[in-house]
C-alpha cells in the first residue's frame, strides 16, 4: 500500500519526519519497506493565451493554436483540444517542460506542422497522466498572467513524500488506509485523531424517493448504507484529490469514481455508485445469485454466478458480485444525472469464497474478504458525500437508506494481566497494559464490578472490549501481542533460556551423514547441493528403458516448469549436471560429491487417506520414502599438472573403487564386492555393482559413452550409493587388535595367467592355499606386452606371513609359500615367472 | 741431528698445510709417519746417539712427531669439510618453486552454515530432530493454525502431490511433529533443519526450494524474553559480537506474539548493497508459539508456553559471504565451491 504523507498529516498530528515515521510505523508492525519523495512540479509549463486558432491541414480533428506566451513569445501548437477561444488563458508546456511522474515534453511534428508544446489538461498537470473522459484543456483563471509559472496557481509544493507499506495479513486488516495508520501514530503520540467535520448540504427529494433497499441475507451482507447523488456535473476531480490518488498509485478518472477511490483509500470502506436510472425499478436488493444468472462485470467479462455467491440486484437482475465488482450495465457514466452510492459490510468470508471461486481479485474485495469496519459504512457514505458536495459534483439527497438489522456486537475478550506478563516475562503493572491498550482503541474494565471508581492497580481479570476495526484480534493472546508491540519489543526484557539442563543430541543417522562427508572431503572430493526436483527427459538422458522400475518418482500435480515435474528419485542427473556445468567452463579436473535425499512411492497415492495417515501420528514412511544417497564423481586428472608431479593420472575406476573402499572400511559397512553389472547409465564394461554385505547398495562405473558424448564430457567417473541402510545403524566401536609382537616373512610371486580370470578368483585361490598365516596379500603390478600368449596378463603379489604367538621360520613359511604357486600352476593354470 | 729433526718438522708441517685433497694427506702420513717414514727413521736413529743426549734428543723427536700427527689430523678434518660443503652445495634446492598442492575437498557453504547453526543450538542444550519434505497439507496448515481459505496460505504457493500430499512449505510442521512425539515430557528444545520448497519462478533471490533451521522451545514459564535473549545471543554467535538486534511486530499464523528479526548491517548504517542503506538486515521470523499449535501438539497451553523461529539457511549464508545470486548455491561452480566451503567440517 502506498501511502502519501501529507494525506495522514491531515488525520493526525505526525511529530516526525516521514523517514522517522516509517522506522516508528516498522517498530510496531506496520512495516514501511520504503520512503519515496513525490514531486508534483510543473517546470516548463507556463500561462499562454490563445492569440488564434486555425484547422489542422491535414487532421480535421485537430487544431493549430497560436498562443502569446509572455516576454515576446509567441509559440505555435498542435491540439486535439479543440472549443478554446481566443483570449482563453491555458497552460502550456513549453519543450524541455516536466510533467509529475518525470513525463517530458518536447517540440514534434504533426502531419507537417511543427508544434512547439502541448497544451495541458487539469490531470495531465496533476499527476501526469492523461486526461479523463470529455477533459479538456484547463483554462486559468483570467487573473493569470501570461509568461508566469503555472506552480503558484496549482498551489504545488516541493516534495510530499509516500510511505510503502508492506503490510502482513492482520495489519492489512486494520492498517489499509490512512485512517487505519493514523490511529496507530495516535496510539505511539498519545494525542487523538483530528477532529473532521463532514458538514453536508442536502436539496431536493429524500434519498428513499430515490432508492429503496432490502437485503434477504442478512448474514451475507450485515449492514447496507446508500446515498443518493442528483444532477450530476461531469468533470475531472480537483487538483489536490487527483495528486493524492496518484501518488496512491490510483489512476484519476472523474469526479464520482475518484471519490470513491479517495474515501476507499482514507477510510479502507469500498465504495461503489450505480446510475440511478438503469437500476430496474430504483430498486436495490441483497441476495443470493440464482442458478444459472450471469452478470458483465466492469472489466466487460461475463461470469456464471451460483447461489453460494451474493450478489446486488435491482428488480429484474444482479447488479454487482457483493464486495468485488459492479456490472457494466449499470455503472456510472458521464451521462448519469443520479448516482446510488453503496457503503456496506459485508461477510468475509463469502467474499473470499466468492473471489477465490471466480478466480477475480478486486481492491474491494481484498479489502472485504480481510476485514471491514461493520461501523464504517455510514461515515465513509457522508465523507464522500461531502467531498462530492464541496467539489459542486452535484448535490446531496437528504437521509442515508439504511438496512442494519442487527446491531454489531464487539468482541469482548477476558484478559488476565498477571498471563499478559507471565507470557512476555515482564512485569508491567495493569495501569499500563490498560492504557495502551487504550490508546490502540481497547476498552478494558475490571470483570468484577466493584462500587469504587478507581480501579485498584492489582486488579488482575479484565473484560477487554475490542474495536469494530480490528477484526483481527479474537484471544487474550492477541491483546499482549498488542501490549507488547505498543510497549515495543526492543523495551522488552531479555534472558538466555532457562530450566531444566538438557543435553543436545544429533540422531545417529545424522551423525553417520556428517562422518562421512568429511571423510569424503578429506579425502579431496568437493560437496555439491543439487535440486530435488526433476523432469522426465532426466530418465530419457540416464538411457533408461520405457519401462525401467527406475523411472517411477513422486509426481507433482501443480509443477512450474516442465524440468521440475518430479521429485528426483536418483542424484545422477544432478551430478551429471555439475559436472557438465563446469566442463562447460574449461574446469576439467574435479571430484564432487552429493549426500541427498531420493523419495520413492511406496503406496498408492490416488488413493491416499488423510485419516490413516493421521491415526499413525502422521507418519507417511508407507506411501513415501524419502531415502538417504551417495553420489561420487571423479573427472579429469587426479592432480592438477605440476613441475613435480608432471601432468598426472587421469581418474578411472579403480580411483572410484578405492575411495568407496575408504568409506566401506572406515565406517565399517562390513564386506564390500564389487561385481560386473549391466546399468544402462554406465559404460556396458566398466561398471560395477556394490554389495554390502551381499546386499546390492549401488552401481559405479564410467558414464555410458553416450552420455559423455551428449553432455560434451570427455571421461567422467560416478557412482550413486544407497546409504539408508547404513546410516540407519547404531555407531559401531571397533576394539582394538593387540599390536603384532612377532616379526613377518615376505614372499612375492608372480606369474602369467589367463586375462579373463578375475583377480578376486585368484585371490581367493592364494588365500585359500595360505591358510590363516597370510596376513596380508598385495598386488604390486599388472602387465601385458607382446611377448606374452594372447589373452594372458602378469600378475604380482607381495604376500606378508605373519604369526601372532611365534617368530616365523624360513623352514615354516617355505613349504606354504610353495603350496601357493603350486596351487597358482594347478587351478589357475599360471605360469610362474 | 737435533737441526735435522726440526729441519724435518717444519718440512712436513708446511707440506700438510698445502695437502689438497685427503689422498695426498694420505700419502704424506706414509712419507713422514709411515713404518719406513722420514720422522720414524730418526727415532731409529736414536739408538746411535750417545745416552747423554738421548732422553733430549727423544722428547723433541716425540714432540715434532706429535705436531705432525695433529696436524695431519687436523687438515684432514678441514678437508672433509670442504668436501661435505661442495657435495651440499651442489644439492642446493630453489626453496621458491611452488609447493605440491595438498588437496583436501570442502563441505557445501550451505551445509558449512546449517551446521554452524546447529552447533550454536546443539550447545543450548536443543537436540535436532527430522520431519519429512513430502509433508501432510494437515501438519503444513492446518495443525498450524493456516486452515484453508486463510490468506496466509496465498503468500506460501505451495507444490502438491495430492490434496492432502504437499512439498513442506517450511520446517514449522516439525513443531508440532515433535511436540506429539514428546507430550506431555518436557522441557521440548528441539531444532530441525531441511530443505522445504514453494512455488516460486527462479530469479536472484528466488529458487523453488531452500533450507530452513526451525527452533522450538516448550517448557512450563519460557517468556517471550528467553526469545529475545536466545536470538541475541545466536546473531552475536553468528554475525560476530558487536551485532546488535531488533525485534519487529510482524505475523504468523502459528506463533502470538510474532516478530522479526533484523540484524545491523555491517556497514553500520553507511549504506550497502545487502541492506539496501537502511542499516538492519532482515533475518528470520520467531514468536511464541500459538495456542492452538500447543493445543495441536497435546500440551495444555494455560500450564506450558514455547517460542519458536524459523531461519533460512540461504539467507544467512548469503549476507555472512555477501552473495547476491541464490542461484549459486545450485550450480556448484567449482570456482564458488572453492571459495566458499570449509575443510574439514
Amino acid at each position: 500500500m502506498l501511502l502519501p504523507y501529507g494525506w495522514l498529516c491531515e488525520l493526525v498530528e505526525v511529530p516526525w519526519s516521514a523517514s522517522e515515521l516509517a522506522d516508528r510505523l516498522s517498530m510496531v508492525g506496520v512495516k514501511v519497506e520504503a520512503v519515496r519523495e513525490v514531486d508534483f512540479r510543473c517546470p516548463g509549463v507556463i500561462v499562454a493565451r490563445v492569440v488564434s486558432l486555425l484547422p489542422h491541414p491535414e487532421n480535421p480533428r485537430a487544431g493549430v493554436v497560436t498562443l502569446d506566451g509572455g516576454r515576446r513569445l509567441s509559440p505555435q501548437v498542435v491540439t486535439t483540444a479543440l472549443g478554446l477561444s481566443p483570449g482563453d488563458l491555458v497552460p502550456l508546456a513549453l519543450p524541455g517542460a516536466r510533467l509529475p511522474g518525470d513525463r517530458r515534453v518536447e517540440a514534434e511534428t504533426f502531419g507537417g506542422v511543427r508544434s512547439e508544446g502541448m497544451l495541458c489538461s487539469l490531470t495531465e498537470l496533476a499527476c501526469g497522466q492523461p486526461p479523463g473522459e470529455e477533459e479538456g484543456v484547463l483554462i486559468l483563471p483570467a487573473a493569470a498572467v501570461p509568461g508566469s509559472p503555472v506552480d503558484p496557481l496549482l498551489e504545488a509544493q516541493p516534495g510530499d513524500f509516500v510511505l510503502e507499506l508492506e503490510l502482513t495479513v492482520n495489519y492489512a486488516m486494520h492498517c489499509q488506509s490512512v485512517l487505519g495508520v493514523a490511529r496507530e501514530v495516535a496510539a505511539l503520540t498519545g494525542m487523538p485523531l483530528h477532529a473532521r467535520d463532514h458538514a453536508l448540504t442536502e436539496t431536493g427529494a429524500d434519498a428513499r424517493d430515490h432508492v429503496r433497499v432490502e437485503v434477504h441475507d442478512t448474514d451475507g451482507c450485515p449492514r447496507y448504507v446508500a446515498r443518493v447523488f442528483h444532477d450530476l456535473v461531469p468533470g475531472p476531480s480537483p487538483c489536490w484529490m487527483q495528486r493524492r490518488l496518484a501518488a496512491a498509485g490510483l489512476r484519476p478518472r472523474n469526479r464520482l469514481v475518484d471519490t470513491t477511490n479517495y474515501v476507499l483509500l482514507e477510510l479502507g470502506q469500498p465504495l461503489h455508485a450505480f446510475d440511478r436510472d438503469r437500476l430496474a425499478e430504483g430498486r436495490i436488493i441483497v441476495r443470493r445469485a440464482a442458478r444459472g444468472e450471469t452478470l458483465v462485470g466492469l472489466d466487460g467479462e461475463e461470469r456464471l454466478l451460483d447461489p453460494g455467491m451474493l450478489v446486488i440486484a435491482d428488480a429484474c437482475k444482479p447488479v454487482a458480485l457483493a464486495g468485488i465488482i459492479g456490472g457494466a450495465d449499470t455503472g456510472v457514466t458521464p451521462g448519469t444525472r443520479v448516482a446510488v452510492l453503496e457503503s456496506a459490510h459485508f461477510h468475509p468470508a463469502i467474499v473470499r469464497r466468492t473471489s477465490l471461486k471466480l478466480g477475480l481479485r478486486t481492491d474491494a474485495s481484498a479489502r472485504f474478504e480481510k476485514w471491514s469496519d461493520p461501523e464504517a459504512p455510514p461515515l465513509a457514505a457522508d465523507r464522500a458525500a461531502a467531498l462530492l458536495g464541496a467539489m459542486a459534483a452535484g448535490k446531496v439527497a437528504p437521509g442515508r437508506v439504511e438496512v442494519y438489522p442487527r446491531l454489531h456486537a464487539r468482541t469482548i475478550l477476558r484478559m488476565r494481566v498477571s498471563r499478559v506478563n507471565g507470557l512476555l516475562g515482564a512485569n508491567l503493572p495493569a495501569s499500563e497494559v490498560r492504557g495502551r491498550l487504550q490508546r490502540l482503541g481497547f476498552e478494558a474494565t475490571p470483570a468484577k464490578h466493584g462500587r469504587r471508581r478507581e480501579i485498584p492497580d492489582d486488579t488482575d481479570v479484565y473484560l477487554v472490549t475490542v474495536p469494530s476495526w480490528r477484526g483481527d484480534v479474537t484471544a487474550e493472546v492477541d491483546l499482549t501481542e498488542e501490549v507488547a508491540r505498543s510497549r515495543g519489543y526492543d523495551e522488552l526484557p531479555s534472558c538466555l533460556p532457562r530450566g531444566t539442563l538438557t543435553v543436545g543430541q544429533r540422531p545417529a543417522r545424522l551423525s553417520a551423514i556428517e562422518q562421512m562427508a568429511t571423510i569424503i572431503a578429506a579425502a579431496g572430493l568437493d560437496e555439491i547441493v543439487t535440486s530435488p526436483l526433476m523432469g522426465p527427459v532426466a530418465f530419457d538422458r540416464l538411457r533408461l528403458a520405457p519401462n525401467d522400475p527406475g523411472r517411477d518418482a513422486l509426481v507433482l500435480a501443480n509443477p512450474l516448469a516442465e524440468d521440475q515435474t518430479l521429485l528426483r528419485s536418483t542424484l545422477l542427473p544432478g551430478m551429471i549436471e555439475v559436472l557438465a556445468h563446469n566442463a562447460g567452463r574449461r574446469q576439467v579436473d574435479l571430484g564432487f560429491f552429493e549426500l541427498g535425499t531420493v523419495f520413492r512411492r511406496r503406496g498408492d497415492l490416488s488413493g491416499f487417506g488423510l485419516k490413516s495417515a493421521v491415526r499413525q501420528g502422521g507418519d507417511l514412511s508407507s506411501w513415501v520414502g524419502e531415502e538417504l544417497r551417495l553420489a561420487l564423481g571423479l573427472m579429469g586428472r587426479r592432480h592438477p599438472a605440476h613441475w613435480r608431479r608432471g601432468t598426472g593420472d587421469r581418474a578411472d575406476f579403480f580411483d572410484l573403487k578405492g575411495l568407496i573402499e575408504l568409506l566401506g572400511d572406515r565406517l565399517s559397512w562390513g564386506e564390500l564386492r564389487f561385481e560386473p553389472s549391466s546399468h544402462p547409465s554406465f559404460h556396458p564394461t566398466r561398471q560395477a555393482c556394490l554389495r554390502v554385505n551381499g546386499d546390492t547398495r549401488g552401481f559405479l562405473g564410467e558414464l555410458h559413452p553416450k552420455i559423455l558424448e551428449a553432455q560434451g564430457l570427455d571421461r567422467a567417473l560416478v557412482a550413486e550409493i544407497d546409504l539408508d541402510p547404513m546410516a540407519r545403524r547404531q555407531r559401531y566401536r571397533r576394539r582394538l587388535q593387540p599390536l603384532p609382537r612377532h616379526p613377518a616373512l615376505l614372499r612375492d610371486v608372480s606369474f602369467v595367467v589367463g586375462a579373463h580370470l578375475p583377480v578376486a578368483a585368484v585371490e581367493m585361490a592364494i588365500h585359500e592355499a595360505a591358510g590363516p598365516l597370510l596376513e596380508k596379500l598385495a598386488l604390486f603390478d599388472v602387465y601385458q606386452d607382446e611377448a606374452m600368449a594372447a589373452g594372458s596378463r602378469s600378475l604380482a603379489y607381495s604376500l606378508t606371513y605373519r604369526a601372532l604367538d611365534r617368530t616365523l621360520t624360513d623352514q615354516e613359511v617355505d613349504p606354504i609359500h610353495l603350496r601357493v604357486r603350486q596351487t597358482l600352476v594347478d587351478r589357475l593354470g599360471a605360469v610362474l615367472r | 741431528m737435533r737441526t735435522d729433526i726440526d729441519r724435518l718438522r717444519e718440512e712436513a708441517l708446511a707440506a700438510v698445510a698445502c695437502a689438497g685433497d685427503i689422498e695426498a694427506l694420505d700419502q704424506f702420513q706414509v712419507l713422514y709417519l709411515g713404518r719406513k717414514g722420514r720422522v720414524t727413521t730418526i727415532l731409529r736413529g736414536l739408538a746411535g746417539v750417545p745416552a747423554a743426549e738421548r732422553p733430549a734428543l727423544g722428547a723433541i723427536a716425540n714432540q715434532a712427531r706429535a705436531e705432525i700427527e695433529a696436524a695431519l689430523a687436523r687438515r684432514r678434518q678441514e678437508l672433509a669439510a670442504e668436501v661435505e660443503r661442495r657435495r651440499q652445495a651442489a644439492e642446493a634446492i630453489d626453496v621458491t618453486l611452488p609447493g605440491v598442492p595438498w588437496r583436501v575437498g570442502r563441505r557445501h557453504v550451505l551445509n558449512v552454515v546449517r551446521k554452524e547453526i546447529e552447533e550454536f543450538f546443539l550447545h543450548l542444550g536443543f537436540s535436532i530432530a527430522e520431519g519429512p519434505e513430502v509433508e501432510l497439507d494437515h501438519y503444513n496448515f492446518e495443525l498450524l493454525n493456516i486452515p484453508r481459505g486463510h490468506p496466509a496460505r496465498e503468500s506460501q504457493d505451495t507444490f502438491y502431490l495430492t490434496d492432502e500430499l504437499l512439498l513442506r512449505t517450511h520446517t514449522s510442521p516439525t513443531q508440532v511433529r515433535v511436540m506429539q512425539a514428546m507430550a506431555p515430557k518436557l522441557p521440548v528444545r528441539v531444532i530441525s533443519p531441511g530443505r522445504v520448497y514453494r512455488r516460486d519462478s527462479v530469479d536472484a533471490s528466488h529458487l523453488p526450494f531452500f533450507h530452513q533451521v526451525e527452533v522450538l522451545a516448550v517448557d512450563r514459564g519460557v517468556t517471550f524474553a528467553d526469545l529475545k535473549g536466545t536470538l541475541e545471543h545466536f546473531a552475536r554467535s553468528f554475525f560476530g559480537q558487536g551485532t546488535r538486534v531488533r525485534l519487529r511486530p510482524s505475523y504468523f499464523p502459528f506463533t502470538e506474539p510474532s516478530g522479526e528479526v533484523d540484524v545491523s548491517c555491517m556497514c553500520e548504517g553507511r549504506g550497502c548493497s545487502a541492506c539496501g542503506g537502511k542499516g538492519w538486515i532482515e533475518l528470520l521470523g520467531a514468536g511464541m508459539v500459538h495456542p492452538r499449535v500447543l493445543e495441536a501438539g497435546g500440551y495444555d497451553p494455560e500450564e506450558v508456553a514455547g517460542y519458536a523461529l524459523g531461519l533460512g539457511v540461504e539467507r544467512a549464508a548469503m549476507l555472512v559471504h555477501g552473495i547476491d545470486d541464490i542461484r549459486l548455491f545450485g550450480q556448484n561452480d567449482i570456482r564458488f565451491l572453492e571459495q566458499l566451503g570449509e575443510e574439514g567440517c
